[in-house]
Formats: C-alpha cells, structure tokens, sequence
C-alpha cells in the first residue's frame, strides 16, 4: 500500500523510506513557529532551566509578537523585552518584531519559512493552516523548547481521513461558509488524532488564501493536522516567494484512508456559527440579531483577499452609526499591499477602524465586548469571555457577511452588495 | 518495564474544553502565572463545572472523563493546571490529541478506554497498568481494556515529563562530547 502524504513527510523526518499510521517516532523538524504568549514559560521557565543552551538551528525559527499587540500592557512589555533578548543571545534572524510584524503563521508563510513537503511545528493550533502549502503543520504548545534545544520531537503518524470537495460556490459563497458547514456536520469529534486531507475539484479551484482558511478551522474536528497536496498554485505561491521551484510530495493514489467523507457545494449559502460554538453553520438568512461590533481579521480572516471583499461591500457605503467595524491585516505585507489597492481607503471611508496587524479583536484585546453586546466577527473562536464579557456573544462568518452586517447595523446577507 | 498506579477517580463527561472548564479563559491572566504562580492555576483548576474539585483532589487522583477530552481551544495552561493540582492519569473515552501530547510531557498518563464513562464514578479506585491496559475498579470489582501506550510515551511519563528527559539527553550529550 502507498503512502499518504502526511505518512511520507514524516517517514522523511524520521529519516526512514516508510512508516504506517500509528507509529510513535521521533522526527526532525524543518520549521518553527512561535509568538510571545507562552514564551514566559516555553522560554523562561522551561528552556532556561536547561542551562546555557545554544538553539538547534536559528534560522529555522520564526518568532513573532502578535497576541499582545497593539495591546502591550500588564505583564507584556516584560514579556517582549525577555524575548528580544533571547533573539539577540540565540542570533536568530527571523524575528518579525514591531514594524515587520503580523501574525505568527501567516508571516511564516509569507517570507518563504514554509516549503512543501515539511514538518512545521508552531505552538499555536491555528499552524494547520499551512498545511495548504503541502506541509505537515501541527502544535506542540510549549514543548517548542524541546525543539529549540533538540531540533527534534515525538509525534505519532495519524491515520488520514479523506474529504472531497466537488461543486461551484455560488456568488457570496465561499472557503469560509464551506468550514462551517464541515465543523456543524462533522462535530469536535469527527477526526481525533488524524490528518485530514482535502481533495476534489472545489479544493484544486480555490486559492491558497481559501484553502488556508479550511485548514486552520477543521483543526476543531480534533484533527492533527489538516493537509492539501500541493499542486500548480502551490507552486506559484512558493515560486513568487522564494523564486525556487518546488518537490512536489504527494499521496500515493493507492494511500489507504480511515473514511472518506464527499461534500457538494453548489447547494452551500453564507452561513454563521452561533455563539458558543463554531460547530454550527446556520443560514445568515435565518438570524435577525442587531450588530454593536464587527471585526474582519485574524488569522484565518484578515488576508489580502478578506480586506478586498470587505472594501467592496462597503465602498460608497456607511457603516452603521451604532456599529463598530474594526479591521485588522493579518501582516504588514497584507496591510501595506491593502493600502497600495485603495482598500484601506475604501473601508476608513466608510467608518472602518483599520488597525496594526495582530490577533487583535480575536481574543479581545483590542475592542473588548460590554455585557449584552453582539459581535459578528471573521476570527477564529466564540466561546463565551472570549472577547471580553462571558455575557456578550460572538457569531463567526465570512468577511463578506460581516462587511454587509457592519453597514446594516444586524446580520447580513453579503449577496445583496455582490 | 510494567508499572501499575492506583488512583481516586474525578469524573467529568464528554467534550471537556481549556477554556470553557478547566482554566476559564480570563481566570488567570496568562503564561506569566503559569510560569510564575502555577498554584494559582490548581485553585481555579475545573471549578467552572466542579467548585469542590481544588479541594477534593489529591496527588496521585485520577481523572476519568467522556469522549474528546481537551476539545475547543487546546491552551495548555488546562494541562498546567491538571498537573499542579496532583493528577497523575487522565482515562477517557477520547483525547483531543493535543491534549494527550500535553499530559504525556507533564508526566500525566493519557489513557484512552472506551466505556470507561459508564464504568467509573468520582470516589472509586482504579488499579492502571499503562502498558498493556488492563483497567480494574476496585470499587465496583470491573475491568476494562484500554489502548496500551508504546515504550516512547512511557519512558517520558516515568521521567516525569518531557523536561527530565531534554536534560537528560542533552547531559548525555555533553558526556560524550567531553570524551
């Protein structure tokens, strides 16, 4: 029997020709990702206690600040400060610190720290995302100083769960609307300790911004990672970067798959998960909630191709007087890219506060909620307290439904602005 | 190597979450305390849907849960808290995955048993082999089968997580550089 690609890239970790689904191994790592949140006690507890310790391979480590800005307050300019420092004592080059900054996977992707057919480590579940670069791309949480010290960590093969994709988005519809409707079928517990795979016609037509947004949230199936086999884009994508052509690693076709799972999308609506869960995918038509907040950013919601809908929906037009629309680029790439196309334009003008790339309204440190409050966001994660007050409530959707919802002041449907 | 460990069980049910149950989300202000205060993590630890739990629990306590334990956002600071506050097991139906690597490198057995949930009540004793599975309540005289976990996992869990065994190959390592 062949191989998946998730097998194949860790057999190449491992350093061998062939492992099954299963095996526990230690693997070397190609890339890692990490951001200042858990640095206080990745670094300063656990990797200190180590001892004068000199980090594996400095350039293959990306760091960035993107939790905590702008919002450096309490113990966080500390946190930074011992961080800087870290980077200096370690020669680590690819620190993206304020002025280069964004968020952590995103950047990492952005400057080419990410190739297909890898194993790229972050201590942020969001990481599976890069998995749309043809890359084995899971979290480890703190553990990123057994990395630092090692340049290797255990991990077990997963089995593969296949899901194939077929079908045209309608207009409005898209990469966004589908995940919700995979996370409302498939339920936290559909895919524990696999990797899935994504293939089918829907998947080979996206973008690779599309395809990252699918495989940062199915992360919430209790997957491992989330992988889509590279291909022309991919190529294109990496190409465009780092001027280098790439291995294309691929699954065998006679790979085996635990479950096979077909999706059509032609049928598929805008669709919101419903606070206080993503797993849920109700259509925007069916929910008549006014709007205080809306927020278009984040991780798997602030790129390039995010902003440009959102401008689009509200050029000419006026956010709401009694909603807040809050819009953050993902990097200073997106925001300076962003710029240069009229979008930013486009959106200030209407009453959008865009703002310095990070998470941001995400985990509410900028823009925190008031008891009571509504907020419609293209961020990651509506639990309650997430954004501030545990009495407020967060609906997650696709920057078009938020940028229509910012101008209607209520939950909107993007279709009747496209 | 075949370790047994017998512990008092605290049960939970299916889908338990970081943020939602365990450590909640604005509880604590973050990895400075962790790093700093982890004993302000054990006081807060699972009194969402368990106040008695901080003061019921003991070093050595199990915990038995349902399916996807460790579900939602997975911040380990869920698994800090777990460790400060003694527990030396966690028996479930399923582990978020994440969660299984969290409580393996802070020297928690992850064990995985379906029917567990039906098979265990908070008080009872459990007897755990980790390596071949063999569950027995000694409180309701039952004995359940549970995946066995491979060497590599055990060898970490016996250190007593993943920092005694960095250090111990990175001092292995300086001993040979030193030949």
């Amino acid at each position: 029997m062949g191989m998946t690609i998730t097998e194949k890239i860790f057999a190449r970790a491992y350093g061998r020709n062939k492992v099954a689904a299963g095996d526990f191994l230690w693997a070397k790592v190609d890339t890692l990702i990490f951001h200042e949140l858990l640095t206080p006690y990745s670094i300063g507890k656990q990797f200190k206690s180590l001892g004068p310790v000199k980090v594996w391979d400095p350039d293959r480590v990306v760091i960035t600040i993107d939790h905590t800005v702008p919002g450096s307050t309490g113990p966080w300019p500390e946190v930074h400060q011992k961080l800087r420092q870290f980077v200096r004592e370690q020669g680590i080059k690819n620190f993206y610190d304020i002025g280069r900054h964004g968020i952590s996977c995103q950047i990492a992707a952005e400057n080419g720290h990410v190739l297909p057919g890898t194993l790229c480590i972050a201590d942020d579940a969001v990481v599976t995302a890069l998995g749309a670069l043809g890359v084995v791309a899971t979290k480890v949480a703190s553990e990123v100083f057994v990395i630092l010290a090692l340049g290797e960590h255990w991990f077990r093969v997963p089995e593969s769960i296949k899901i194939e994709i077929s079908g045209e988005f309608q207009k409005g519809v898209g990469a966004r609307d589908l995940v919700q409707r995979l996370l409302a079928d498939l339920g936290p517990g559909a895919a524990p300790y696999k990797a899935i795979e994504l293939v089918g016609s829907t998947i080979e037509a996206m973008s690779i911004s599309q395809r990252m947004v699918l495989c940062n949230l199915l992360e919430y199936t209790g997957a491992k990672n989330v992988i889509i086999n590279p291909d022309e884009k991919t190529a294109e994508y990496i190409h465009k970067i780092t001027g280098k052509a790439i291995e294309m690693v691929r699954s065998d076709p006679d790979a085996g798959y635990e479950k096979i799972f077909h999706y059509d999308v032609s049928n598929l609506e805008p669709l919101l998960a419903v606070p206080p869960s993503v797993h849920s995918g109700l259509p925007v038509s069916s929910i008549d909630k006014k709007v205080d907040q809306a927020f278009v950013g984040s991780c798997v919601g602030g790129r390039l191709e995010d902003l440009r809908i959102a401008a689009q929906i509200v050029k000419g037009r006026k956010v709401s007087p009694h909603t807040r629309f809050y819009v953050t680029p993902a990097t200073q790439a997106i925001y300076r890219q962003a710029e240069e196309e009229g979008v930013l334009q486009a959106l200030v003008d209407s009453g959008a506060a865009v703002m310095t790339p990070g998470c941001t309204v995400c985990l509410g440190n900028v823009g925190a909620l008031a008891p009571g409050e509504v907020c419609i966001a293209s961020s990651t994660a509506n639990y309650a307290g997430r954004m501030g007050s545990d009495q407020a409530e967060i609906y997650l959707a696709s920057p078009a439904i938020v940028a229509a919802s910012a101008v209607e002041g209520k939950i909107a449907d993007p279709r009747n602005y496209l | 190597m075949n370790e047994t460990i017998r512990g008092r069980v605290h049960k939970f049910g299916d889908y338990v979450e970081c943020d939602s149950h365990i450590v909640p989300f604005r509880a604590v202000p973050d990895y400075v305390s962790a790093a700093e205060h982890p004993e302000k993590l054990a006081q807060v630890c699972f009194t969402p849907v368990d106040p008695e739990f901080p003061k019921r629990v003991r070093k050595g306590d199990f915990i038995v849960a349902g399916k996807g334990f460790g579900s939602g956002k997975t911040h380990e600071l869920g698994m800090i808290a777990i460790e400060v506050s003694g527990i030396k097991a966690i028996i479930a139906e399923s582990i978020q995955r994440t969660y299984f690597r969290n409580a393996v490198n802070h020297g928690i057995y992850p064990i995985i048993c379906p029917g567990i949930s039906a098979a265990a009540e908070t008080g009872d004793l459990l007897e755990v082999e980790p390596g071949t599975g063999k569950i027995t309540n000694l409180t309701r005289n039952r004995v359940l089968r549970a995946i066995p976990l491979p060497e590599l996992v055990l060898e970490i869990v016996r250190g007593g997580g993943i920092l005694p065994l960095v250090k111990k190959r990175l001092d292995a390592a300086k001993k040979q550089e030193n030949h």
